[in-house]
């Protein structure tokens, strides 16, 4: 079941060229999805108008078969939006899980205890405020993870984590999917992504280029490492590397080969046409 | 947790966020008003002021995180209807702080004239302190803020036919201008208060243009205005109050209405 299904859609923010144009995009649950593109094609964008902070200019969106714009309490309460952002609060960590978590009605206070923990944040009357970046960042995904919501919204959440707080924050997204919820990570930072993600959303020239599961990806695509770099019209992307050359190839003998999501990223840029027409032959 | 409009649960909620959120801010105004009040509480016209500038910024200021693009996010992604957050504002805004600062009044003229008293039952003489002495008289308690003061009587020729109630229209001003600095709270991203009383004061000016076109109505020109007999004036003005009085009512709904739909369409 498609949690989130947007059709046609077409947004600007006043006097400014539009950020996206007739994005359609269907998002099913059970999926940790990963929504990536160069800053300002228009991600956190596109989060806001799944979350309804946003109202599209023309198009539909559809969340939970609710339109976000209303803003309906039910929807709202199956949906978590982390922001890159984090709010500003004066509250200790359990005066905000106090605060907040009664919204949630599938809140488990046991796993955003576990959460807290595995991210080495001991207490939880250290106020908000009084803490780094990073360790608000850690709470705030905690908690998010702890919500149990339907659609969870992740925006940038690896920024102002340390790397072991990266290789935690992948654990813990990992065991927070079920097959009800669906998680949107959107990053710029690729790798952190890596092993965690099932499907992907490449966004570029505002607009959505892929949105495919990484079987599909590596089923139609191959990602191989090269000594020389002999012609090959396979070829659609390669980069000189110490170790080689890495290279993105049309997938045409169906070969096993493990995704190389910044490889693919940087594949999708220089030769946007071409992996159109792999993915979307038709169009 | 009923999806209603309105959910008694979910508005709770909203109401412990607010204290649980801003206790400390809250500890701080309240204690800043009752020292004013310390010090105010027998002068009517600074007693008024304060009640309703620090009542325009305490509505203005009221909504102020919807404009920060992180905690606007907050607010918006809570599980509640526009409309309760609406109906919390409302109350908050209204009747709370009336509530408290009634409250801090009678704390702070409790407080003031005990301290005053207290005062001014030392001899400073006798100490070396002698202006001093001539700065503190023994004053009994008044609770001026509950009285109708004299100029209201001046106002309306002693209450005409007693008609009008100081109470009413205190109330009725202190809800109009609540309700303007609450919408201009959503309405403008910053300086949310002086904007407000900005565009706000144009509102006198549609009252006294409504004024005279009444006059002009009833006494035909322009400069038979100035021939109006003081008979005509009085039913003029009374026509006037009335529709000031309607005015004084329906506007309130109406610009919390406005609210409602206002924070409705925000988009952060």
């Amino acid at each position: 079941m498609d949690a989130i299904h947007l059709r046609n859609v077409d947004f600007s923010y006043s006097n400014k060229a539009k950020l996206l144009s007739n994005v359609s995009l269907q998002i099913p649950s059970g999926h940790i999805h990963g929504l990536l593109g160069k800053n300002g094609e228009g991600k956190s964008t596109l989060l806001k108008l799944i979350a309804g902070l946003l109202f599209p200019q023309k198009g539909a969106v559809d969340v939970l078969a609710f339109e976000p714009r209303k803003r309906h309490p039910e929807m709202l309460r199956d949906i978590y939006f982390l922001s890159e952002e984090l709010p500003v609060s004066t509250l200790s960590i359990a005066g905000f899980e106090k605060v907040y978590a009664p919204f949630y009605p599938n809140f488990s206070a046991e796993q955003f205890e576990n959460h807290l923990k595995e991210f080495d944040i001991l207490s939880k009357n250290w106020k908000m405020n009084q803490l780094s970046h990073g360790q608000k960042k850690k709470v705030i995904v905690a908690f998010a993870l702890a919500t149990r919501t339907k659609i969870l919204l992740m925006d940038e959440p690896t920024n102002g984590l340390d790397i072991p707080s990266k290789g935690q924050f992948r654990r813990m997204a990992a065991s927070a999917l079920e097959e009800e919820r669906c998680i949107i990570i959107s990053t710029h930072q690729v790798r952190d992504l890596d092993s965690l993600i099932d499907t992907i959303i490449i966004m570029d020239e505002h607009e959505i280029v892929i949105n495919e599961s990484i079987d599909t990806i590596t089923d139609r695509l191959l990602f191989r490492v090269k000594e020389t770099n002999e012609p090959d019209d396979t070829v659609i992307h390669s980069e000189d590397t110490l170790r080689g050359i890495y290279q993105v190839c049309e997938n045409r003998m169906h070969e096993d080969s493990k995704l190389d999501i910044e490889l693919l990223f940087n594949s999708v840029y220089i030769n946007k046409k071409r992996i159109q027409q792999i993915f979307h032959p038709q169009a | 947790m009923k999806t209603t409009l309105f959910n008694f649960n979910r508005f709770g909620l909203l109401f412990r966020r607010y204290f649980t959120e801003r206790l400390h801010t809250e500890v701080i105004y309240w204690s800043i008003m009752i020292i004013a009040f310390l010090f105010l509480r027998n002068f009517i016209f600074g007693i008024g002021f304060l009640f309703f500038v620090a009542g325009a910024f305490y509505a203005a200021r009221f909504f102020r995180e919807i404009h920060s693009s992180t905690n606007g996010v907050a607010f918006f992604m809570i599980p509640a209807t526009q409309f309760e957050k609406t109906v919390m504002a409302i109350i908050m805004t209204t009747f709370y702080y009336f509530w408290m600062m009634t409250a801090s009044y009678t704390i702070g003229n409790l407080l003031g004239t005990l301290l005053n008293n207290t005062l001014a039952s030392v001899p400073f003489i006798a100490l070396g302190y002698m202006e001093l002495n001539e700065l503190f008289y023994r004053s009994p308690l008044q609770w001026v803020l509950f009285e109708t003061p004299a100029f209201f009587y001046t106002m309306y020729d002693v209450a005409q036919e007693n008609s009008y109630s100081y109470f009413g229209i205190f109330s009725r001003v202190f809800l109009l201008l609540q309700s303007i600095f609450l919408l201009g709270g959503i309405y403008f991203k910053n300086n949310q208060a002086f904007k407000t009383f900005f565009v706000t004061s144009v509102i006198p000016v549609l009252f006294f243009i409504v004024f005279v076109l009444e006059m002009r109505l009833i006494a035909g020109s322009e400069t038979a205005i100035a021939h109006v007999e003081a008979e005509d004036f009085f039913h003029i003005r009374d026509i006037f109050v009335r529709i000031l009085n309607g005015a004084l009512c329906l506007l309130p709904p109406f610009f919390w209405v406005v609210c409602y739909f206002r924070l409705t369409e925000k988009q952060v």
